[in-house]
């Protein structure tokens, strides 16, 4: 039984990092020639399901660990490195949240042409809908404001730190320092250097980065 | 700036792979810059080197180096998620996850610098670690998902941004800019009690400021900036020349502090004000000098002393205050200062609690002694007319090109600053040695004044054995010393009639405090009345102690010091500041600096032995202070 309950609750925090990365790639993009309303939309969309998914791990993690039952102590540690995780994804959520509220600010997108010329042409990263997320009850909540979901985000946050008496930096990690990254993420990929190797005019390759030799 | 009509021309980027639009050239961007701001080519590379090193503008090759260069080399916008400013902080979270998230795309090979911040992070953010592994993870394969100009685009972008905000090492970071605000000056401050409590602060004491008259302080900034723009590396030529332009160091080599010829400008410069005269070693050196030919150089000792005093380490401190009231301000001081009883009186209560600014008063009527009066005569002395006179003048440098090249090709470091500071405490240690000599060498030409002592006096008997002193004696009923010359003249000869009369009724009162009716020749002399400037009273007792011992047989009984009082009363208004000179007497002076109170606390405390005395902290009454 508790078996199941901690790989969904990893699971789940593996979600809402996912969730969180999207948010994170489509928030750099705001501002930028690759902005537009379709991108605020994936954005608002983004960040309403990770309110829904910090929400729901947010009780369960609350009942875990500030609850009565006597667990052991391998589950008490492996269940406060979620927690630490947990909160510290939240924190980071919450940053780019706030960044997110600024530059929002500053580039309302009435005029396209206030827009950076970055390059990008298409900021989005398609949040796909998982089946993950059934499990979470669903409250339909009413469609939250950016700023109100980042103040309820603050209070949500300041409330959990008080509420559990987890020190965040007695917590031990379980990675190495020097992980090696597992085989599913090594797809051929191009370093940065090779697609950066500009093609000049005279037909010769110059490297933008100045490692490779040229063709 | 990116407008596509006004703007920087932009042009795709032909990567091998796919093209990315927005790559500007960096000769484009600085013509834009000089076009929009009308201003010269220098100022708009400076101005984009500024954009560049900020972060609002990357180099897309030689990512490491964020300068401009007006070549055809790249450049493009940064995405307002990575622009710089206090809305968007900087985080260790975020470093730590794109140090990850390089190690998962390089497969473990980061650079140098980055290895070091990948573990230090590693061991600081340890309990958020797997977190960050997940998140980079996550957001690596996010990427993947985007397209791969997008994908291209995002990671120089973000190359860029952690270039500027973790710069590699060796590298000049134009992040650097102290500590943060405690208050951001940007937000709306809340009206609370408090804020208008500093208000009425504030307010308050701007009225109470005190205030000059606009004409007189522009008048004051106008008089400073004409004695000074000569001098001005800046607004006018530094002769022969400028070291950091030209590479050449005769400027630094003619200006160092122990140079034996001083430049014309630096002699200038002397005249301006005391001030700038102490600031500069040579010329302190030069007012050393003079004040050594008029005896007078216990003054700057003192002054230094006290500088060092406050500017030295706490250790020493204690040691040095009590080295420098020995030598200068006990009675019977070797180098004995003169300073105001009440001065006197501050400084040496004071020193039971010794700490930096513990002899500032002292200071501060030493350096107003100087400054008034020995500065003046030092800018008409010999000695300074002869440094003016041999003051170089060095001729300008007019390098060519090549010269300039060759200069810069052999700069050589110069002497290091600890050997210079070494020489300097060398020098100070062979003047301190050397200092009391200038002081005996006095006697010959001052006639002690024998007003008599306030304080408790002190017995010297050993002293009486020395004889160089002697031949004064014989001088001044012969030959007048220079400053009786220089006195009225009735009131010289006064004043030495009462030296042979009253030298019987001197015998210290203060010998019943001590001990009663001894016919020991003590002689109170007060150090305040005697006639110095570097006199010491142990060459005083022995041109003295002939005369008292004579005296102190017709008189062995011991008058209270009262009884002298209105015998002394005219010779105390002359008695002070004798300028004692080794050369012609005629510009011999007399200073009335001693204050009104002071004469007052003189005749209170000769009233009486229960009077206030000043007592060294250092030394009980009865110690002989003798010759220290």
């Amino acid at each position: 039984m508790s078996l199941w309950r901690w790989s969904v609750d990893e699971l789940a925090l593996q979600r809402l990092s996912y969730i969180t990365s999207c948010f994170h790639h489509m928030v750099a993009c705001v501002g930028s020639s690759a902005d537009g309303h379709f991108l605020r939309e994936q954005m608002e969309e983004s960040r309403r399901r990770a309110e829904r998914v910090v929400s729901a791990l947010s009780q369960r993690l609350l009942c875990q660990l500030s609850g009565s039952t006597p667990s052991m102590l391998k589950d008490r540690k492996s269940s406060e490195r979620l927690w630490v995780n947990f909160l510290s994804a939240v924190e980071n959520f919450l940053s780019d949240m706030r960044k997110a509220s600024h530059l929002i600010g500053w580039f309302p997108l009435t005029d396209r042409r206030t827009l950076v010329n970055t390059g990008a042409v298409d900021g989005l990263v398609v949040l796909e809908a998982s089946p993950q997320e059934s499990w979470i009850s669903l409250e339909e909540e009413p469609n939250l404001d950016l700023n109100t979901q980042i103040c309820r985000t603050e209070q949500l946050l300041s409330e959990l730190q008080l509420r559990v008496p987890v020190f965040l930096w007695a917590v031990e990690c379980g990675n190495p320092a020097w992980f090696e990254s597992g085989t599913e993420l090594d797809t051929p990929d191009d370093s940065l250097e090779d697609l950066m190797e500009v093609v000049t005019h005279s037909n010769k390759v110059s490297s933008c980065c100045c490692i490779r030799a040229s063709k | 700036m990116q407008d596509p009509c006004t703007g920087v021309k932009s042009q795709p980027l032909r990567l091998v792979i796919t093209t990315i639009p927005h790559a500007i050239t960096g000769e484009d961007i600085v013509s834009w810059l000089a076009d929009r701001f009308q201003t010269g080519t220098q100022e708009a590379r400076h101005l984009g080197s500024m954009l560049v090193a900020l972060g609002y503008i990357y180099p897309l090759q030689n990512h490491k180096r964020l300068v401009i260069k007006p070549d055809a080399s790249l450049y493009r916008f940064q995405t307002p998620y990575f622009w710089p400013t206090q809305q968007l902080p900087v985080e260790d979270t975020d470093y730590a996850i794109y140090l990850a998230k390089k190690n998962i795309r390089k497969k473990g090979i980061l650079e140098v610098y980055e290895q070091e911040q990948y573990n230090h992070l590693h061991k600081w953010m340890n309990h958020k670690w797997d977190f960050i592994v997940m998140q980079a993870k996550e957001q690596y394969r996010a990427a993947k998902e985007r397209k791969k100009p997008d994908r291209v685009v995002f990671e120089c972008q973000e190359r860029a941004y952690w270039v500027v905000h973790r710069p590699p090492p060796g590298t000049v970071s134009a992040m650097d800019y102290g500590l943060d605000r405690r208050v951001d000056p940007n937000v709306d401050e809340t009206k609370t009690p408090d804020f208008y409590e500093r208000i009425m602060i504030f307010t308050q004491q701007s009225i109470m400021r005190p205030r000059v008259k606009s004409s007189v302080s522009i008048g004051a900034m106008v008089k400073y900036c004409s004695t000074y723009s000569g001098h001005d590396p800046f607004l006018s030529k530094c002769l022969p020349s400028n070291p950091w332009l030209t590479d050449d160091v005769t400027y630094w080599k003619q200006n160092l502090h122990n140079v034996e010829i001083p430049t014309k400008m630096r002699v200038e410069r002397w005249t301006f004000s005391f001030r700038e005269l102490l600031s500069d070693p040579r010329g302190r050196d030069d007012f050393r000098l003079f004040l050594k030919k008029e005896f007078s150089g216990e003054n700057l000792a003192f002054w230094e002393g006290c500088e060092d005093l406050k500017w030295g380490t706490a250790a020493t401190m204690k040691e040095k205050a009590e080295q420098i009231y020995k030598t200068f301000l006990a009675r019977g001081a070797p180098r004995w200062i003169n300073i105001d009883g009440k001065t006197m009186e501050i400084t040496v209560s004071g020193l039971k609690h010794p700490h930096r600014y513990v002899l500032d008063a002292a200071q501060t009527h030493i350096y107003m002694l100087m400054k008034k009066d020995s500065y003046g005569r030092y800018l008409k002395s010999p000695v300074f007319k002869e440094t003016t006179k041999k003051a170089v003048c060095p001729e300008e440098h007019k390098f060519t090109e090549t010269q300039l090249e060759h200069n810069a090709k052999n700069r050589r470091p110069s002497v290091s600053p600890i050997v210079l500071w070494q020489q300097e405490q060398e020098q100070k240690a062979k003047m301190a040695a050397s200092a009391p000599v200038d002081i005996t060498q006095l006697c010959r030409f001052t006639t002690p004044v024998p007003h008599l002592a306030v304080y408790s006096g002190f017995s010297d008997s050993p002293s009486t054995d020395t004889s160089p002193s002697l031949p004064f004696l014989t001088q001044s009923p012969a030959c007048p010393s220079p400053i009786s010359v220089a006195l009225d003249s009735t009131s010289a000869s006064e004043r030495r009639l009462e030296a042979s009369e009253a030298e019987g009724d001197r015998n210290p009162d203060c010998g019943a405090s001590v001990g009663g009716n001894t016919c020991r020749p003590r002689m109170p002399l007060s150090l305040r009345r005697l006639l110095r400037r570097g006199c010491t009273p142990s060459s005083m007792f022995a041109s003295l102690s002939p005369k008292c011992h004579s005296a102190a047989g017709t008189s062995s009984r011991i008058q209270p010091i009262s009884r002298e009082d209105p015998s002394q009363a005219p010779p105390r208004q002359v008695g002070n500041f004798f300028q004692i000179k080794v050369d012609i007497p005629p510009e011999c002076r007399i200073y009335p600096i001693e204050s009104e109170d002071e004469d007052e606390e003189r005749r209170a405390a000769s009233r009486g032995v229960g009077a206030k005395e000043i007592i060294c902290p250092w030394e009980s009454l009865t110690s002989q202070n003798g010759t220290s």
